[in-house]
């Protein structure tokens, strides 16, 4: 199996739908021309033309209604928002809009939509420029959101996001796209909402999706020579949440820590907590943690924002703490 | 109950309504601070009524059954429904009426004691663990929690259930006798549970996080600064040739083997600290607002370090009891201390204490006196030293042994005087047969 | 406006009943309403009727319409029953989203009206979103998005506005400046004055007022307006002048006018106007009149009775149509 980045992988995908499916194409800031501010779509410009690789203004909310209203006429829009934070210029879209139209119509309106967007910190590009939103969006009824972690599982969820007709937001982590892994040069795709154990073990559970999983699974290695062997689960998409494999793995360790990149107040880890509580209380053997990013904007300061962001000795801190391992 | 209880928690009734009880019959569990501890009945009869449910908590002093014979005519207020745990006690009736009681010494005057209320102990325990120990059978409160806090985890659960008996297998591993001064400290011995729990404990807290206080921590903190904030303490010291003591105790064991019958160097120490507590009974007192208070019985607390902390059961009735039944009964103490089936009244009965460290490598150490007892002795280990006997310097097997004494109750020269005979006792250690 | 020499008495009929049926409905919404059987919010149209009749009717059967939250009116110019419509405002399961979208959002794709919209100036971005897919597809439909005078405040109108002139998208930008934005004048509200529609000069989009309480001067502007955008030369914009009768919604006291302006405006009723103009033109007799309110008083009693006497959705439908 060849290896590749991730990167490379979102091409692939993006190309084999171009090159399948003609109501596809993409739109987005500086997608074309400037070959993609994360350089996905590099090169696509001069392969599918202005009329299948749109730039657009810096104009979000219009980016993102559009595709909506493309995707309510029967195209297969994928939009491109340069990165998550600026979606909350469009949230009024994503919310209100692309994520409701199928109820308030009662089906007779579709949102075949994938908005693809960067995530997450880490480069040093301070407050507004590092956050990641994908819990935010995971609340919501209507919306579907993806966060992979790995090339192979970004290409086998973006053919399925794809191919979806569900309008779902595809977070992509700004840190991970030079991140390489096997990828078959067979078919194939990987449903929403099925998480995948990276790691198996018996001691304790760690939840985690898109980067965060790097973390989890670094940490699962500390861990394993203080003679801790954790259980990795990469959620790989936030909604549909695959709580099964969560849960089944939680009976069996009895221990779970959530490793969440965003703040902890109010955040993704919060609910995963939540539901594995409420659903394997009497399984559990001491509390269910969070490591998540600190509460607080991300400085711009590489020695303040190394402090932000989740690290594998905090979650075997976290784990020491909680449960005495 | 506890001297400091307040309240306590029902936890099983053991005999049912209209079953004949008699005087000291466990009637019931009761939850307290420390432990689950079994109610005796304090009279014979029916237990006509049933007052109190399982599982609730109430103060020290109500009422929660009634025993009386067939025909007794109970009152009403009694005869009808159970009784809340918000009901009011009541005080005077003409049957017997099990109270949880405070204090259980032989004695008419209760010690008072301003000790914030005790909440009923609650066994902290991972869900799992729960889970487990209900499918299992297993009581929680037997497990010493080793998860943050002292969380019983589900680790615990399951280890306790593998090693469940252990206690036993150290008391049958004990190496009948060796060569004085060569004991290896690591060498389990009877006396040793505590020595080998105490080191665990040590290890705790080696970083700088706080760990949240147990209950038993909690009640342990209450009660040392209780005692050292209101009885002005003093110390006596002596020095203690062992030699003939263990010449002898080697002498008993080696006889009295068939039957099963092993002297520690504690039980010595318990056996002369009766003997000079009959001679000295003001040490076999406690100070009260009322005034001194002798007890009637000599009731020996054996400090025990369990894994969650200090305990100090009670060998009751000592002044009745021979070496040999001293030893019999300091065994059946730590048993049951680590088996958690002590009864309330070993725990708080309590008239004198004696604390050995003599299985560490320590020559002397003081203790806390336990309230409301006036005095406590600490003995350290037993060594070879030289010393002078004759003019001729030799070598002889001392231990150090030092009194802690509540000076509202006896002065220096006392202390002194009690120190010496308990000295007089184990260096002429056939007094402790007569 | 003049009445045009080729207007038959048939059209005249259609778009008076139109109009009609409009006011006729919105009037018993309003009981409804206040009878408590309409629940939620109830925007009526009542006074703005020869916009989305005038306008509605220059349209093909195959071109889109997207509009505001104001809704009815537009829903039943384009040929929704009204049985289908006032079950949706009456939440029965008969109603065109089986009561899950409400007064609000009225949808009926077959009949390409792309719903009400809500959250005000939402629906423009939709609006480009739709004119791409007719252009990336090479059709001719156009994309009819009505909004009014408080959505061109929103970012998101300059925004699509921009875009949809950008990409030349096959938009039809129709302003319904009835004055208010809720309680609030647009003299308060729009820094450039009253006439928006020179806004759309910032974006290079072609954009003319009309009297909106005329319907056919409405429908001469809308045709003028789909005519060239059907050929392919972008967006147009159309500010069509107009007054709502009624309050924002039905619980609006209206604090923020007097009644002297409101019965100014009253004095231009469209239907009024058109009704005159017909008679004094000789289109219609006054027995056609009242043949229409005959047909129209029918039309939507019948569908009070039909809400009226349909269920309410069953509760299989509460997460139905969230995902495919």
């Amino acid at each position: 199996m060849p290896e590749i980045t991730l990167r490379e992988a979102l091409k692939l995908g993006l190309r084999e739908a171009l090159d399948c499916d003609d109501r596809v194409f993409i739109m987005g800031e500086d997608i074309g021309l400037f070959q993609g501010s994360y350089a996905v779509t590099s090169g696509f410009l001069d392969d599918y033309g202005p009329d299948r690789i749109k730039d657009t203004p810096i104009s979000e909310s219009a980016i993102v209604g559009c595709g909506v209203g493309a995707a309510a006429a029967g195209l297969k829009p994928i939009v491109e928002i340069m990165t998550i934070n600026f979606m909350l210029l469009a949230m009024d879209q994503i919310v209100n809009h692309a994520a409701k139209l199928r109820y308030m119509s009662d089906g007779q309106l579709e949102v075949p939509l994938v908005i693809r967007t960067v995530t997450g910190g880490g480069g040093q590009l301070g407050a507004t420029h590092s956050q990641s939103f994908e819990g935010w969006f995971a609340s919501v009824p209507g919306l579907y959101v993806a966060a992979p972690s790995d090339p192979y599982d970004a290409l086998g969820l973006l053919r399925t996001a794809i191919d979806d007709n569900n309008p779902i937001i595809f977070a992509e982590h700004a840190k991970l796209y030079q991140v390489r892994g096997e990828v078959p040069d067979e078919y194939y795709s990987i449903p929403l909402g099925k998480a995948k154990i990276k790691r198996a073990g018996s001691d304790v559970t760690l939840v985690a999706y898109s980067r965060a999983v790097h973390t989890a699974l670094e940490a699962a290695g500390l861990l394993s020579e203080k003679g801790v062997e954790a259980e990795v689960i990469d959620l790989r998409t936030l909604r549909p949440l695959d709580m099964n494999t969560v849960l089944e793995s939680v009976r069996n360790t009895g221990r779970a820590v959530v490793i969440e990149e965003g703040w902890k107040t109010g955040g993704f880890a919060g609910e995963l907590v939540s539901r594995i509580q409420e659903e394997a209380f009497d399984d559990l053997d001491g509390p269910v943690g969070r490591v998540c990013g600190l509460d607080v904007p991300a400085p711009y300061s590489g020695r303040l924002e190394s402090k932000v962001f989740p690290e594998p000795q905090g979650v075997v801190n976290e784990i020491e703490r909680l449960y005495g391992l | 109950m506890g001297y400091d209880m307040e309240e306590g928690t029902v936890v099983r009734w053991l005999v049912s309504e209209n079953s004949e009880v008699k005087t000291g019959d466990a009637v019931a569990e009761i939850e307290t601070d420390k432990a689950v501890v079994e109610l005796e009945s304090t009279g014979d009869g029916l237990l006509r009524k049933i007052l109190v449910q399982e599982g609730s908590t109430v103060p020290v002093g109500q009422t929660i059954a009634v025993i009386a014979e067939m025909d007794e005519e109970i009152p009403e207020v009694y005869a009808s429904d159970l009784i809340t745990p918000e009901a009011s006690p009541i005080d005077s009736v003409d049957a017997n009426f099990l109270e949880i009681e405070q204090g259980d010494t032989n004695s008419s005057v209760i010690p008072t004691s301003s000790a914030e209320a005790i909440l009923s102990a609650e066994v902290r325990a991972s869900p799992v663990a729960k889970k487990l120990a209900l499918e299992r059978g297993v009581d929680l409160t037997k497990i010493i929690g080793t998860g943050p806090g002292g969380r019983i985890t589900k680790d615990d659960v399951l280890s306790f259930e593998a090693t469940e008996g252990v206690s036993e297998t150290l008391e049958m591993d004990i190496t009948p006798d060796s060569e004085l001064g060569e004991i290896p400290v690591n060498r389990v011995d009877i006396d040793d549970v505590e020595m080998e729990n105490s080191v665990s404990l040590n290890l705790d807290g080696a970083d700088d996080r706080v760990t949240p206080l147990t209950k038993m921590r909690q009640q342990i903190a209450r009660v040392t600064s209780s005692s050292k904030k209101e009885k002005p303490h003093f110390y006596v010291s002596a020095e203690i040739d062992m030699t003939e003591a263990l010449g002898l105790r080697r002498k008993i064991n080696s006889d009295m083997s068939a039957e099963g019958i092993k002297v520690t160097v504690n039980d010595m120490v318990i056996k002369a600290s009766v003997g000079a507590l009959s001679k000295f009974p003001k040490f076999n007192s406690a100070f009260t607002d009322e005034g001194i208070k002798f007890n009637a019985s000599i009731n020996i607390g054996v400090a025990i370090a369990e894994e969650e902390g200090l305990v100090l059961p009670a060998i009751l009735n000592c002044q009745e009891k021979s070496l040999a039944e001293v030893s019999v009964a300091s065994k059946d103490l730590v048993k049951r201390s680590q088996e958690g089936t002590l009864q309330s009244h070993e725990y708080t009965g309590g008239t004198f204490g004696i604390s050995n460290m003599g299985m560490f490598d320590v020559s002397s150490f003081v203790a806390i006196i336990h309230p409301p007892n006036t005095a406590m002795l600490a003995v350290g280990r037993i060594e070879k030293r030289p010393v002078v006997r004759e003019d001729q310097v030799t070598v002889a097997d001392m231990m150090s042994a030092t009194l802690s004494v509540d000076h509202r109750v006896v002065d220096g020269v006392e202390g002194a005087k009690f120190i010496v005979e308990v000295k007089r006792l184990l260096e002429n250690p056939l007094s402790l047969l007569v | 406006m003049k009445v045009p020499a080729n207007l038959g008495k048939e059209e005249a009929i259609g778009l008076y009943e139109q109009m009609l049926l409009i006011r006729r409905f919105e009037e018993q919404s309003d009981r409804l309403y206040k009878s408590g059987k309409i629940k939620g919010f109830c925007h009526l149209y009542i006074g703005q009727e020869a916009i989305a009749v005038g306008a509605i009717s220059s349209l093909r059967p195959d071109d889109y319409i997207i509009t505001h939250y104001r809704d009815h009116g537009h829903a039943l110019a384009r040929g929704m029953d009204p049985k289908v419509v006032m079950s949706e405002l009456m939440g029965k399961v008969t109603g065109s989203s089986r009561g899950l979208g409400g007064s609000m959002h009225l949808f009926d794709v077959e009949k390409r009206f792309m719903g009400g919209h809500a959250i005000v100036g939402g629906q423009l971005p939709l609006a480009t979103g739709l004119a791409m897919a007719i252009k990336h597809k090479k059709d001719d439909q156009i994309v009819l998005c009505f909004f009014g005078d408080g959505a061109v405040n929103e970012g998101e109108f300059h925004e699509s506005m921009n875009l949809a002139s950008m990409w030349g998208l096959p938009v039809l930008f129709f302003l319904e400046n009835n004055l208010y934005g809720m309680g609030t004048h647009v003299d308060f509200t729009r820094s450039g004055g009253r006439e928006i529609y020179t806004s759309a000069d910032a974006y290079g989009i072609p954009a003319t007022q009309v009297d909106g309480m005329d319907v056919l001067a409405v429908q001469e502007v809308t045709r003028q307006a789909i005519q060239r955008i059907r050929t392919g030369e972008g967006p147009v914009f159309v500010e069509a002048m107009c007054y709502r009768f009624r309050g924002h919604s039905v619980q609006d006291p209206m604090f923020y006018r007097d009644k002297e302006e409101v019965k100014k405006w009253e004095a231009r009723d469209p239907i009024n106007i058109f009704e005159q103009m017909m008679i004094n033109d000789g289109i219609l007799e006054s027995e056609d009149i009242q043949e229409v309110a005959k047909c129209v008083g029918q039309a939507v009693s019948e569908a009070v009775d039909f809400a009226d006497g349909s269920d309410e959705p069953g509760f299989e439908a509460i997460d139905q149509n969230i995902y495919s």
